[in-house]
């Protein structure tokens, strides 16, 4: 999954934080929304770091 | 921290994201607003939005997904997506109309990249499309059935199957016909935002959904002038021309 390095993961992260998001307002679920949003911002963060680090295949 | 709060931390995460995103693309890309664009959805926007999704596009190349799976895919998406809006998860809904669109995107661009583009995938696409539309539009059917807003949504379905056939019909008499305010990707835009920001504002200031029964409006308004833009376009063409 080399190609989703950076800007993949990021983006991923994006959406999985949305998704967390849409869970925490939506519904009572707040343990498994919260656990989407803490991998969403997770992976936006590992991707954050793949590109600052320039190891990233799409910035 | 109380479910208002989060809805406005959300709010300023989820557009800042975008919004710094874009600023960092478009520096990094002056030449991106060089495409085809709307009043809505401007050619830079778009090209902003492609570009998310080139790494997502080049994996799929090298994992051997083919085109139709992410059609199916979405059609899948959009059933999902009428269920939340049926069962009232306004803002889960709104996020799963824009990932629906971002697969239908997807989809156009992994066909271009491997070649594969054929008619029977682009016929299946555009099939799928309307279905994952309607589904929507079901979904806000029954969330709304009891009361004139209904009648919104019914006029919005309307506008935007109109707007396709439309297309769909000059095409199919040789007359191009990809104009008008309303496209897909702006109707997607507008009721994926629109239910977002609808939920957001009602954790905020209370209310029923105020914000997206305001963008229903728009989209019955919007769409079917679309569809008049394209009935007039397409009648000016064919005038005076006859029908074998």
């Amino acid at each position: 999954m080399r190609e989703l390095r950076g800007k993949g993961w990021r983006v991923t992260g994006y959406f999985v934080w949305m998704l967390g998001a849409g869970v925490v307002l939506d519904s009572n679920a707040a343990g498994t929304g919260g656990l989407l949003l803490a991998a969403g911002a997770g992976l936006f963060g590992v991707g954050l770091w793949q590109s600052l680090r320039g190891d990233g295949g799409q910035q | 921290m109380s479910r208002p709060q989060f809805a406005l931390l959300n709010l300023g995460l989820i557009f800042g994201a975008a919004f710094i995103g874009m600023r960092l693309y478009w520096q990094s890309h002056p030449q991106a607003g060089a495409g085809k664009g709307s009043r809505l959805l401007s050619a830079r926007v778009r090209a902003w939005y492609f570009s998310n999704l080139d790494p997502f596009e080049e994996w799929m190349v090298r994992a051997g997904v083919r085109p139709i799976a992410l059609t199916y895919l979405q059609g899948v998406s959009s059933i999902a997506c009428a269920l939340a809006y049926a069962g009232g998860l306004i803002y889960t809904a709104g996020f799963l109309v824009l990932f629906t669109g971002t697969l239908d995107i997807l989809d156009g661009k992994l066909a271009r990249h491997i070649g594969g583009a054929s008619s029977r995938g682009a016929f299946l696409d555009s099939v799928i499309d309307r279905y994952a539309e309607f589904a929507g539009y079901v979904g806000l059917m029954v969330f709304f059935s009891a009361g004139w807003r209904v009648w919104l949504v019914l006029l919005a379905l309307l506008g935007g199957m109109m707007v396709s056939y439309t297309r769909a019909r000059a095409e199919g008499l040789g007359v191009p016909c990809e104009i008008g305010w309303l496209q897909r990707p702006e109707r997607v835009v507008l009721l994926g935002f629109g239910s977002i920001f609808s939920s957001i504002a009602t954790h905020l200031l209370g209310g029923q959904q105020g914000l997206l029964v305001a963008t229903l409006a728009l989209l019955a308004v919007l769409a079917n002038a679309t569809a008049l833009q394209r009935i007039a376009h397409v009648s000016r063409r064919l005038n005076g021309t006859s029908h074998a």
